[in-house]
């Protein structure tokens, strides 16, 4: 479903992202690890089209930047985007008209709001909403238009426990509807039971790419294959 | 104390060295200031009064007034918010050290020298307004922007010492806002008084600012005497004001000093609110909107793709503008444009007037507008659709907006200025044009000099590019307006010129809105 191939990216003087390649595949689970300032969310944001980069990055056999790549795909930014004069369903309602979803959108949206905690502030606008509901609100606008792969950017921040446990769920549902999910963070325990390929990044490289397969069979934790893997990361 | 030197050292020290390694924004940043030094050269050698030379006593009347009208409003706004010379990280670390606090704030009031520098700096750009209308003495510039200097450095101490007064009680709140409303009530009663019995209205109001007892204010009176100076020359009375003043901030350090004032909560609020500020600044979004009524809108969307983003923003306007499209920006670019006509002499009037300044107008108000906020958020970019389509219904409301203000603004100029109704016309098309030109060049600008990091230097930038767009069409009209004297064809000349340059920068625009990156 997603193919990069030799992605790098330079802001000025520095190499955010170096020449990384990595797949994921329908159903599959991968996840983007590494210590801050390691390049997961340029790498993110490049693949969402948001960066001119270096390299090639492929969603659904399509370029990333072009339409119908657009629509197959959905994205969590870091820090939540809402609009101040939208309410919470107005958000849902603009993604479902933009990306021409089809009339059964309603639906979906009443059930994720509900998911979500978000069905009784439906009237409410996106500035009265705190950084948690945003954030759960950005999560509803990108799985409103069934993408076929999700990325999602340090997405448990500010999200309460409920909100936690539903995402996790959600993740393990969309593995199973043949989704590809890509998840960007730094907090190892907030993934460890959903994921089924890692990619662990430092100064812009991918350092290891494993499955949970290779790694059980080995015996090691991910915490530990982390560690040794991200020089500077480490903590007594 | 020299800890907290030690910070500003640092920072200054930082700013250069990161700016050393943006080459860009270095050469930028030198160029603003060989620019500014040119412009303070020609500030200082162009002549006075050279498109009339009004009298010192009008002088004094406006000075006097504009002052009186900001003090009033700062001393309101230092009893709601207080004011602060600080930042969170400076609330964060500073005020839990274990420094004195009339340190902390004398170090405040260093740092905030520099941000009064740059307000003095801004104030260059009116000298020109100001010689054009006056005749300044000897050192008239310098005076004025002595005074520029002191009063922006007064602000925020009126504001503290107002605030730690009033959130003593909420009595004293309550005293305090009376007070100064009462004295703007006496103020207002004094200038209609003063009306009764005269021929003159407007003699009159000039003569009643003009009058000795506003000398007598404190930090209004002195301001005025430094400002005066530069009409009336440099005398000792410039010389008194400048040492009261220095006394005054003297005095408040050692009210601070002796008493050991604790104002760490007092600046608190207007410290958040000056932090929310400067974030929204850096998000491109507009703090002012916050505090805007939102009126509750049903209905939204009815169509899809592309359109939809038009349908979104269509239904912001619905909940937050005054009446459609029409909002403050309106009034101001209406207000403003027809007013500047009664500043300029008889012979320099004309309906291109109105147009150019309300178009200067539009060029802040597009910067800081709605449209550049769609380019913040990645949905913009997410959206499957054509980056020509997105393009061109996410500028449309602005758009239609600018064409309505336009169709506004000029149906009042219409009447000031009995011109041709074709004209008028044409000027209601230029207008638009100029507001498509700014929304369009911002994404060529965007692209072009997207490392720049600072948002200050940008609409620097984005002025520059449109300076030299718009440029041709004003000089070939010029040369247009003085072979023919036609109004008609001068108007044309211009629209036809901003048509091409907003097709320009479209084309361009569309051509490079998928290698935008946001942040």
């Amino acid at each position: 479903m997603l193919q990069v191939k030799g992605l790098s990216k330079k802001f000025s003087n520095i190499l955010a992202v170096d020449n990384i390649s990595f797949e994921v595949g329908n159903g599959e689970i991968a996840v983007l690890l590494g210590p801050n300032g390691a390049g997961k969310s340029t790498t993110i944001k490049s693949i969402a089209g948001l960066l001119r980069f270096d390299g090639q990055i492929i969603v659904d056999d399509m370029p990333n930047k072009s339409v119908e790549a657009k629509k197959v795909f959905g994205y969590v930014p870091e820090t939540a985007a809402v609009y101040d004069y939208l309410t919470v369903f107005e958000h849902i309602e603009f993604i479902a008209r933009a990306y021409r979803l089809d009339d059964d959108w309603r639906e979906k949206a009443e059930h994720l709001l509900k998911r979500f905690d978000l069905a009784d502030k439906a009237d409410k606008l996106g500035k009265e909403l705190s950084k948690g509901m945003q954030q759960k609100l950005s999560i509803c606008c990108a799985l409103i238009i069934s993408p076929k792969m999700i990325m999602l950017d340090e997405p448990m921040m500010g999200l309460d426990p409920k909100a936690i446990k539903e995402l996790k769920k959600t993740f393990t549902e969309l593995k199973n509807q043949g989704c590809a999910v890509l998840i960007s963070t730094h907090i190892i325990d907030s993934i460890e039971e959903v994921w089924d390929k890692v990619l662990i990044m430092n100064k812009g490289k991918v350092v290891l790419s494993t499955t949970r397969e290779e790694l059980e069979e080995k015996s090691e934790s991910l915490e530990d294959v982390f560690f040794n893997h991200t020089e500077g990361a480490i903590v007594s | 104390m020299s800890s907290l030197f030690y910070i500003i050292r640092k920072q200054l020290k930082n700013i250069i060295r990161d700016l050393s390694k943006k080459p860009l924004a270095l050469i930028g940043y030198i160029f603003i200031g060989i620019l500014m030094v040119g412009f303070l050269i020609i500030v200082l050698i162009m002549p006075s009064g050279s498109i009339r030379s009004a009298s010192n006593e009008i002088f004094v009347a406006i000075l006097t007034a504009l002052l009186s009208v900001a003090m009033y409003m700062g001393l309101r706004q230092g009893i709601e918010k207080g004011s602060s010379y600080f930042r969170f990280s400076d609330v964060n670390y500073i005020f839990t050290s274990p420094v004195k606090t009339s340190k902390v704030l004398l170090f405040g009031f260093i740092r905030n020298i520099g941000s009064s520098l740059l307000v003095v700096l801004l104030m260059l750009f009116q000298i020109p307004n100001i010689k054009n209308h006056f005749l300044l003495a000897d050192y008239g510039v310098l005076s004025i922007l002595i005074a520029a200097l002191f009063y922006t450095l007064f602000i925020p101490i009126m504001g503290m010492l107002i605030y730690t007064f009033s959130t003593k009680s909420p009595s004293n709140r309550d005293i305090a806002k009376r007070v100064i409303d009462a004295l703007a009530v006496v103020l207002v009663l004094l200038v209609l008084i003063s009306l009764i019995g005269k021929e003159s209205l407007l003699q009159a109001v000039i003569s009643f600012f003009n009058s000795k007892l506003f000398s007598f204010i404190p930090i209004l009176g002195q301001v005025r005497t430094i400002a005066m100076a530069s009409v009336y020359g440099i005398d000792y009375k410039f010389f008194i004001a400048i040492l009261i003043l220095f006394a005054m901030i003297g005095a408040f350090f050692a009210i601070l000093y002796r008493f050991n004032l604790d104002f760490y909560e007092d600046v608190l609020a207007a410290t958040e609110a000056q932090e929310s500020k400067i974030k929204a600044k850096r998000e491109g979004r507009d703090i002012s909107l916050q505090k805007r009524k939102v009126r509750k809108v049903k209905g939204g969307f009815s169509s899809y793709g592309a359109r939809a983003i038009f349908e979104k923003i269509m239904l912001e306007y619905r909940k937050t503008s005054i009446f459609l499209f029409f909002d403050r920006t309106t009034l101001f670019v209406v207000l403003f444009s027809i007013g500047f006509k009664f500043f300029m002499p008889e012979e320099a009037s004309s309906i291109f007037i109105t147009l150019f300044f309300s178009a200067y107008m539009l060029f802040f108000f597009v910067v800081q507008g709605k449209w550049p906020l769609e380019l913040e958020k990645p949905y913009i970019f997410l959206i499957p659709e054509s980056n020509g389509k997105k393009l061109l219904y996410t500028t449309l409301a602005e758009n239609i907006k600018n064409l309505l203000d336009g169709v506004l603004l000029f149906i009042v100029a219409y009447f000031i200025y009995e011109t041709s109704i074709p004209v008028v016309l044409i000027c209601m098309v230029s207008y638009t044009l100029y507001g498509a030109m700014y929304v369009y060049s911002d994404i060529v600008s965007r692209r072009l000099f997207s490392s720049v990091h600072s948002k200050v230097m940008q609409i620097f930038i984005k002025l520059f590019v449109i300076f030299f767009a718009v440029s041709p069409g004003i000089i070939i009209m010029a040369i247009v307006q003085s072979i023919t004297h036609n109004e008609l064809y001068s108007a044309i000349i211009i629209a036809l010129w901003n048509l091409i340059v907003v097709t320009c920068f479209f084309l361009a625009s569309v051509g490079i809105f998928k290698n935008i990156e946001t942040n």
